[in-house]
């Protein structure tokens, strides 16, 4: 779960950099765009001014920068006082011989003199300095904005800001899970398919070993089989806790918990554990069955699947560790208003460290280990789904103790 | 019928599993036992003569199981032939899905043959009624008849009454296996009353007292404490 967490905000923090830094880019790609692109070059006025020479009262233009408003295709000319024209250069027909009032005046250089894009510029004489466009494919207008308008746009775009980039992390994120659950579901399938590929052939396997089991042969072929056998039977169980594990990780609401009368049922799990021992293994292990009597007939919501297994798996555990033999008990009495659950043996237990290990939370996700695999990490993702408290610990004969414990007020009385 | 009788098919595209559950079932003294590879043999086999129980896998190379199990049950030639799905599919929606259609049982693979052989004699005592055609039953120096609910006991006969009958009959059905109280309950009040505990021990106290010699240590009929009863082999 931790490792999860960690990386989801691993994942958070990488969103948030990444949308700030596209953010950042996109604000220098429009500022260079814009100021590349938006300015419309008109010949300065300085330069001409600098070419113009008054001789006898005649306005002149050098040649030189004649010819460069020729080809920029501008026109320049000035006005006096009395709105004549003084001097042009380029000038289009349809400005040529004009005078202009104070009125065209006050139109021309705010918007446009007969569609032509000019700027305005005072002369040094008290008359007007116009440079126009020939072409013209120009945007004009007079930029009017509210001050306080503008400070309310600058308050704003931050948050504009702040919430863009939320929304995108927001549809980063609800991508990124759909996809990692399309994933898990993947991983819960290709597990159910390969557990499956596995029964058929192990189904032949156990089938042909205990076969050689019921048969009249030498004693060597038949402790071979029983290897065989049990080998089987413990991959069997391997896969099914594999099967099981995988579904429990990913495919949450695939279990339905329902109304169980406990007694009964851990009463039929015990039943069909002893009943399918051999007569060596029945010898060597002893089975001890307490339910308080205020319990019997009494239900509780779970899943039988998951609760069966895990009830298995501790039984299996005990037995698998303690080849030689030992007594199991399984207990349930109400404690503190908690119901109890224990499955316990009086064998060798087992170390301090393994204890603290499994009893550990996160102990059900880290990697298997031999012997001590999935068995109890189940146990444990069994009580978590079941929102138990689960505790390991060696019990007053030593020997190796699982106890469960849930609230007594999810308990209802038949 | 006689399990030398009852005729079993086994449907199964893996034919080493078929010859395993065969061998698994001839040894048990189903002498009868056929197998199909594919569901149009099966078909085939189906239709020429008379089938009393069939063991069918769900995922074969020419179909889905419960898809001729639907065809089978609406083309109604034998309504009432028990089938049991043999499937390596363990997910609970594909056993519920089976035993929703109408199956008898649903065992996953791999099975234990301990386990296969019961869930079959079960479905064949309940579709059949036969209680293996066994009348007498010898406990140590007691004889009792099924058939007349009576125990020869030192040479006297003593009458078992309806219950201890039918908590007998169970027991030896399972005989060598524990039986929990809760289903000898089911079985001796069948309409679910719990907490009657206390009257199966009652019962159980006088089936012993009938059948064993010395009723205070048991023989045959052993308490197994907490869980339930158990008839030892013989």
């Amino acid at each position: 779960m931790r490792r999860r967490g960690e990386r989801r905000v691993q994942f958070i923090i990488t969103i948030l950099l990444c949308a700030i830094g596209i953010l950042f880019i996109d604000l220098i790609i429009y500022g260079i765009l814009m100021h590349e692109r938006s300015g419309v070059y008109y010949t300065s006025v300085s330069e001409i001014k600098n070419n113009l020479t008054i001789n006898n009262g005649n306005i002149l233009l050098s040649a030189e920068e004649s010819a460069k408003l020729q080809d920029n295709d501008e026109f320049a000319f000035i006005i006096d006082k009395d709105g004549n024209t003084v001097w042009s250069e380029n000038l289009p027909n349809d400005l040529k011989n004009r005078q202009y009032t104070l009125q065209d005046v006050a139109k021309f250089s705010r918007y446009y003199l007969k569609d032509y894009p000019v700027h305005t510029y005072v002369a040094d004489d008290g008359g007007l300095l116009i440079i126009g466009k020939l072409n013209s494919k120009i945007w004009k207008y007079t930029l009017e904005y509210n001050a306080s308008n503008f400070l309310l746009f600058v308050k704003i775009t931050p948050l504009v800001f702040i919430f863009n980039i939320i929304l995108l992390i927001f549809i980063a994120l609800k991508l990124y899970k759909s996809k990692q659950r399309r994933r898990e579901e993947e991983r819960v399938e290709w597990i159910a398919g390969v557990s499956h590929d596995i029964r058929t052939p192990l189904a032949i396997i156990l089938g042909n070993a205990q076969m050689i089991l019921n048969e009249n042969c030498d004693d060597t072929i038949k402790n071979k089989a029983e290897i065989i056998d049990k080998q089987g039977t413990r991959i069997r169980s391997l896969v099914e806790n594999l099967n099981l594990s995988s579904k429990l990780d990913f495919g949450t609401g695939r279990f339905i918990k329902k109304q169980i009368q406990m007694s009964v049922f851990i009463r039929k799990i015990l039943t069909n554990i002893i009943n399918t021992l051999d007569e060596d293994m029945e010898s060597k292990f002893e089975f001890d069955l307490n339910i308080e009597e205020s319990l019997q007939g009494k239900t509780f919501l779970i899943n039988e699947e998951l609760v069966e297994r895990a009830i298995i798996n501790l039984i299996n555990n005990s037995m698998n560790h303690n080849v030689e033999g030992c007594s199991i008990s399984i207990e349930l009495y109400e404690n503190n208003k908690n119901i109890v659950l224990e499955i316990k043996d009086n064998g060798q237990g087992v170390s301090r460290e393994f204890l603290q290990k499994i009893n550990k939370k996160s102990y059900a996700f880290e990697k298997s280990t031999g012997n001590h695999g999935l068995g109890i990490k189940i146990v444990k993702k069994v009580a978590e789904y079941h929102r138990w408290k689960i505790e390991f610990l060696k019990n007053e004969e030593g020997g190796f103790c699982c106890r469960m414990k849930w609230c007594c007020t999810k308990a209802m009385s038949k | 019928m006689e399990k030398k009788d009852c005729k079993i098919l086994i449907i199964d595209d893996e034919r080493e599993l078929a010859g395993v559950v065969a061998d698994i079932l001839k040894n048990e003294g189903y002498s009868n036992v056929e197998s199909a590879f594919s569901l149009k043999e099966a078909n085939e086999k189906i239709k020429k003569s008379q089938v009393h129980l069939i063991l069918l896998d769900v995922m074969l190379g020419d179909g889905n199981g419960f898809d001729f199990y639907e065809r089978l049950k609406n083309e109604g030639i034998f309504p009432k032939l028990p089938v049991i799905f043999l499937s390596a599919r363990d997910e609970d929606e594909s056993r519920l899905h089976g035993l929703g259609l109408g199956a008898d049982d649903y065992i996953t693979k791999p099975f234990l043959p301990k386990e296969l052989l019961l869930r079959i004699g079960a479905v064949i005592r309940r579709c059949y009624k036969i209680d293996e055609n066994i009348s007498e039953v010898v406990l140590g120096e007691s004889l009792v008849s099924l058939d007349g609910g009576t125990v020869r006991k030192s040479g006297e006969d003593i009458t078992l009454t309806a219950k201890e009958l039918t908590l007998f009959s169970v027991l030896y059905r399972n005989r060598g296996r524990i039986v929990t109280t809760d289903i000898l309950c089911e079985e001796l009040w069948p309409d679910g009353s719990y907490g009657l505990e206390n009257s199966l021990i009652v019962h159980m106290r006088h089936l012993r007292e009938k059948i064993e010699k010395d009723p205070s240590k048991p023989v045959f009929l052993k308490t197994v404490r907490g869980l339930g009863y158990k008839l030892e082999r013989a």
